[in-house]
């Protein structure tokens, strides 16, 4: 055991690479809300990109090193403190048997991660540790952490000394946010690109609820059920869309907006209620070039990043 | 006639006549073992690949030129029989739909296992299954209120067919009993002992056999 819980926070998960190729089963992908900001923390610690760590939900965390190790902090804007003392996100930091680390409430986005040398260890269910909360499984007992939770880490990683993230990797999280879409089915678009959307209040792993103008029109019937995927934009028969996450159902009967595009499925994750929201229309062809680009960018700072953008 | 479509940079739509087809193509794609996701929807499929190896064109014009003829050994032929325990216990919602369909339980029960059913579809919660073939005197709506969790096993209706709850999952079907047999296996292979076209028959149980059961 490296660390255990002394609180658990709002709802506190842990979340590795996305559960592949069982959606056909009903089976969501889960996985880290914001991959990106998972492999920031992984980075810095020498992990995998996409190694387990803890996804912390809106609210503070508290943990308690039972042994020698080390932890990033990254996602969220958040108050971290070992000891008492302010330390900085975005840094990796060595923690000493008794240490006590707290994570503060997000003050923009909604989830910051914590890597753990050598990464999380947790009950592998169909090739991954992903927790998926509906079912009850992955992670620990497939449920989000409770105060007095043990946390067992890989054991032969080394700390290779501090590392920071510069400046020009860190992601602005929150505020105003645009998403690239590609349009599915009708209405006509333009109400869906051109309007100003805000984040709604009802906003989880599941979905993330959009206010705006109604769009009118977008259920011309009761329509048969279609697969749906992460980045979705769905709207029901009330007119108020919704964007689905990492933990979306498989199958959906509500007409389909739009889809976001691969590049930027990542700033779901971080949607806040309050935060405004625009949909920038794409052409597959561009998304694809859009892609290209971002990963580009990221391949810099994140070697084979191409994995987390999914 | 199938219609294609590209949905965004990493997934392809493909529209289909009928849903045995659907389930043909489905079967192929995975086999093929070179796309990430192959989920079936009602007449159509989606397909998910990695769009920095795959080119969108490339995938477009393979999937106009898939193969939809039936696969024979697509569906096991077999009918699968599975207990269901019909006690209030673990159906929680039978008494209220007796109540709305003016059945009793016996008549009820006699109704649901006397059917034919077949599974449809696989999808919306994990290890959820769709079966066609419900008795058409059985026809109830969805609950107003959706259940947080129903317990994994759960056999329900809602809009004329049997939905069966393989793992525990949010849901807002009728629970109208439960069955002991697990369905669902993470750590086997495959996971589901349910696919598309298998032929399923519900016979009814006591509570002592459903608690012996349990766990076998």
């Amino acid at each position: 055991m490296s660390l255990h819980v002394l609180k658990p926070g709002l709802q506190t998960t842990v979340q590795g690479k996305p559960r592949r190729g069982y959606r056909h089963l009903g089976i969501p992908a889960a996985g880290p809300a914001d991959p990106l900001s998972l492999a920031l923390a992984n980075r810095l610690l020498g992990n995998p990109l996409a190694a387990p760590g803890l996804e912390v939900t809106l609210s503070g965390l508290a943990l308690g090193a039972a042994a020698p190790t080390a932890i990033a902090i990254t996602g969220a804007t958040v108050d971290v403190t070992v000891n008492g003392e302010r330390v900085p996100m975005h840094v990796s930091l060595e923690l000493r048997p008794g240490d006590e680390l707290t994570i503060g409430g997000a003050r923009s986005g909604v989830r910051s991660y914590v890597a753990v040398l050598g990464g999380v260890s947790g009950a592998n269910v169909l090739g991954s540790v992903s927790t998926y909360l509906p079912a009850g499984f992955g992670g620990i007992g497939g449920r989000a952490l409770k105060a007095g939770d043990e946390i067992e880490t890989g054991s032969d990683a080394r700390f290779a000394g501090p590392l920071t993230t510069p400046d020009s990797f860190r992601p602005v999280i929150g505020g105003n946010v645009a998403l690239r879409a590609c349009p599915i089915d009708g209405p006509p678009s333009d109400a869906f690109f051109d309007g100003g959307w805000q984040v709604g209040q009802r906003a989880d792993r599941m979905g993330i609820e959009l206010l705006g103008k109604p769009i009118a029109d977008a259920d011309g019937g009761r329509l048969s059920s279609v697969p749906v995927f992460p980045g979705c934009v769905q709207c029901p028969p009330d007119g108020s869309p919704f964007v689905l996450s990492v933990d979306a159902q498989t199958t959906g009967g509500y007409a389909r907006l739009a889809q976001v595009i691969r590049a930027d499925r990542h700033l779901v994750g971080q949607l806040r209620p309050g935060d405004s929201l625009a949909f920038l229309q794409r052409t597959p062809a561009e998304a694809v070039g859009e892609l290209r680009e971002k990963v580009a960018y990221w391949e810099a700072w994140l070697p084979g990043c191409a994995e987390i953008f999914a | 006639m199938k219609r294609v479509r590209c949905l965004s940079d990493d997934l392809v739509e493909v529209s289909f006549d009928d849903q045995a087809a659907t389930e043909s193509a489905a079967t192929r794609l995975r086999r093929d073992g070179d796309w990430l996701e192959v989920v079936t929807g009602i007449d159509t499929l989606t397909v998910q690949f990695d769009s920095l190896r795959v080119d969108v064109d490339e995938a477009l014009r393979r999937l106009r030129a898939l193969d939809d003829t039936p696969v024979v050994e697509s569906a096991p032929v077999e009918t699968l029989d599975i207990p269901v325990c019909y006690a209030t216990a673990v159906a929680p919602d039978l008494d209220a739909v007796c109540e709305t369909l003016a059945l009793d339980r016996d008549t009820f029960i006699r109704l649901h296992t006397a059917a034919r059913h077949e599974v449809r579809l696989i999808g919306f919660a994990p290890g959820f299954a769709y079966l066609d073939g419900l008795d058409s005197r059985l026809d109830v709506p969805r609950r107003a209120k959706p259940r947080q969790k129903v317990s994994a096993g759960s056999i329900a209706i809602a809009g004329g067919q049997t939905g069966i709850y393989s793992l525990q999952s949010p849901g807002g079907w009728q629970v109208i009993g439960r069955t002991p047999i697990a369905l669902f296996d993470a750590h086997a292979t495959p996971p589901m002992r349910l696919v598309a076209g298998q032929r399923v028959r519900f016979y009814a149980i006591s509570v002592e056999q459903f608690e012996s059961m349990t766990g076998s």
